[in-house]
């Protein structure tokens, strides 16, 4: 556990941040610029700061006392490649492991292990400069956790590869995140990567945080609100599913969604019983009566519980919210089973939608994104 | 055998010169390279000062402050009981000051170029900021220090206005090559001339050719592959 309650200025930014952290993975999201990175540093140590940081117990920095990074134990693999260039990929694996030894500190994490985890056994003997961007970006993160960390702090450590490479990266992390019980810090812009990895979410803004909660929750806030400026990613609906049953003949993945059913291809079985399903607001139309014959495979119902005007590029646009949960007759009850739709104020116009008003939502397609919790 | 014992002598002031240099200017370098202190552009600038200044206009200044009237000539002579000015020691100070920016300037580059970001990784891998220091920025600097090291040893091995101001010309004490060069065509010995010039010339070429090609073969191993 990592709590924390400290006030930075640096340059423009106001940095003022006070939260605790759990084990398991906490996304920190926010648009460029708004001190994801400085946040980082400042719980590193490497940016100085005012207030207090205490991780499982041990005072960090408070008034009068300050820890520097190599005695916080902070994993840290930076936006940018820190390999050490002269020395291999096991030298740059061993750096930490052997001090960490040295010192006696251990979170039984053993140098094979995380060799065989990351996959790492074909590269030991290779100079950084050899490996592609994927490898790089794999032996960053497994040299971070040599050390034996006690806090892991992730910046985009995604970020310039391509979804291929990222496809092959993010397992790894997934599996690490959910068996080492280290908070972990993960700062992404990527909405997919965040879905897929994480627990936890805060969202910051200008320096100071606007949201924390379970990811679940805070992207649907944010993507169902994501307004003209997009500057939280693409608009849509985070949903909880359950697996009935994969239907291997057609790659067809049956999901339970609120008591009902939707179907989403998927070329393998999913691995675990509880999926989320991102709905992008673009991708739902809307109908009064019961659909008839068509392509669309998805139809759900729900009430309208909110319409909202979209202004800026989104001009002639409203998001509809819709409840799934027919019961609450259009009352907003949390945001467990909400989706939102982006129709133009014309077609919402001509079929007279109101709060509500129960409606057929129409899904065009869905992604399957694997959460790890 | 005036030149074997100028060869040697030159050698010596240069290697000593060197390996002092190495000790002392890397801090100095460190702290130009990562330093936001006001005071920063005045360093610098009296670090390149010997750059720009003639040598005899150092070497005055040197003479004066190693007179035993001064602090620095003064306990020197308390110390030994030797003076520094025409004295091998003499020539080692007037070198350390004359060749500073030689070793300072490329290791500051050098520096500046890796940026504080090997040690912020070593030390997120627990290691101490003098750890850190010796096991990521040290190799990592090693063509800046090669050419610091190179470019040090050369400049010294050159050396003429100051050594012909604080040393003189006593044969095994201060009488260095370039001084022993300007002797000999002062005496019309040509011949000496000519092969004490010619080794210098020689000298500078292998060790300037020895040096881009270290750099040219280090600055490879270090450039990603889909970059060369």
């Amino acid at each position: 556990m990592l709590s924390l309650d400290i006030q930075a200025q640096t340059g423009d930014l106001t940095l003022n941040v006070a939260t605790s952290i759990g084990d398991g993975v906490t996304a920190l999201f926010g648009p460029s610029g708004c001190g994801k990175t400085t946040l980082l540093r400042a719980i590193a140590g490497l940016m100085p700061s005012e207030g207090t940081i205490r991780c499982n117990n041990v005072v960090w920095q408070s008034t009068g006392t300050f820890m520097p990074l190599h005695q916080r134990r902070v994993g840290y693999v930076f936006q940018d490649d820190r390999l050490f260039p002269h020395l291999t990929v096991a030298g740059n694996l061993q750096y930490g492991f052997r001090r960490a030894k040295a010192a006696g500190l251990s979170i039984g994490l053993e140098l094979q292990e995380v060799v065989a985890r990351f996959d790492l056994e074909p590269l030991l003997q290779r100079y950084p400069n050899t490996l592609s961007g994927g490898e790089s970006r794999r032996v960053n993160i497994a040299r971070s956790l040599c050390s034996q960390p006690q806090l892991l702090l992730l910046d985009e450590p995604l970020t310039g590869l391509d979804a291929q490479r990222k496809a092959d990266i993010i397992p790894y992390l997934a599996t690490v995140a959910k068996d080492l019980s280290i908070p972990t810090v993960y700062v992404s812009h990527i909405n997919d990567e965040i879905a897929q990895l994480c627990d936890n979410m805060l969202v910051m803004t200008a320096g100071t945080l606007i949201d924390e909660g379970p990811t679940g929750e805070v992207l649907g806030r944010l993507w169902r609100a994501s307004g003209p400026d997009q500057s939280y990613g693409d608009p849509g609906s985070l949903l909880e599913a359950s697996v009935m049953h994969f239907d291997e003949a057609n790659a067809m993945v049956h999901l339970n969604v609120a008591g009902q059913e939707l179907q989403v291809i998927s070329p393998t079985e999913p691995q675990t019983q509880d999926l989320r399903l991102f709905l992008a607001a673009a991708d739902v139309a809307l109908s009064l009566d019961q659909p008839g014959r068509m392509s669309i495979r998805n139809v759900l119902t729900g009430a309208i519980v909110g319409i909202r005007q979209l202004t800026g590029a989104k001009i002639g646009l409203v998001a509809i919210d819709i409840d799934l949960d027919a019961e609450n007759h259009g009352q907003d009850k949390g945001n467990d089973h909400k989706i939102v739709a982006h129709i133009s104020a014309a077609a919402c116009n001509d079929l007279g939608l109101a709060q509500g008003m129960p409606v057929y939502a129409l899904i065009k397609s869905a992604k399957l994104t694997t959460p790890f919790a | 055998m005036t030149e074997i014992s100028a060869i040697w002598l030159t050698l010596k002031l240069a290697a000593i010169t060197t390996a002092v240099l190495l000790v002392l200017a890397t801090p100095l370098a460190w702290w130009l390279a990562h330093s936001s202190s006001r005071v920063r552009p005045l360093i610098e600038a009296l670090t390149a000062m010997p750059l720009v200044m003639p040598p005899t206009v150092l070497g005055f200044y040197l003479l004066i402050l190693f007179s035993p009237d001064n602090a620095l000539g003064g306990s020197w002579l308390a110390l030994t009981g030797t003076t520094l000015a025409f004295s091998f020691y003499g020539l080692v100070f007037a070198s350390l000051i004359y060749s500073l920016p030689f070793m300072v300037q490329p290791l500051t580059a050098a520096f500046t170029q890796l940026g504080r970001g090997p040690m912020e990784a070593a030390a997120s891998l627990g290691a101490s900021p003098m750890d850190a220091w010796l096991t990521t920025i040290l190799p990592m600097a090693r063509n800046g220090y090669l050419t610091a090291g190179v470019l040090t040893f050369a400049h010294t091995v050159g050396e003429f206005g100051i050594v012909l101001m604080v040393g003189g010309n006593l044969a095994g004490e201060t009488r260095v090559i370039s001084i022993a060069i300007y002797e000999s065509v002062e005496t019309l010995n040509y011949q000496e001339a000519y092969i004490l010039s010619g080794g210098l010339m020689a000298f500078s070429f292998v060790v300037l050719l020895g040096v881009y090609q270290f750099n040219r073969q280090f600055a490879m191993s270090l450039t990603p592959r889909g970059m060369r």
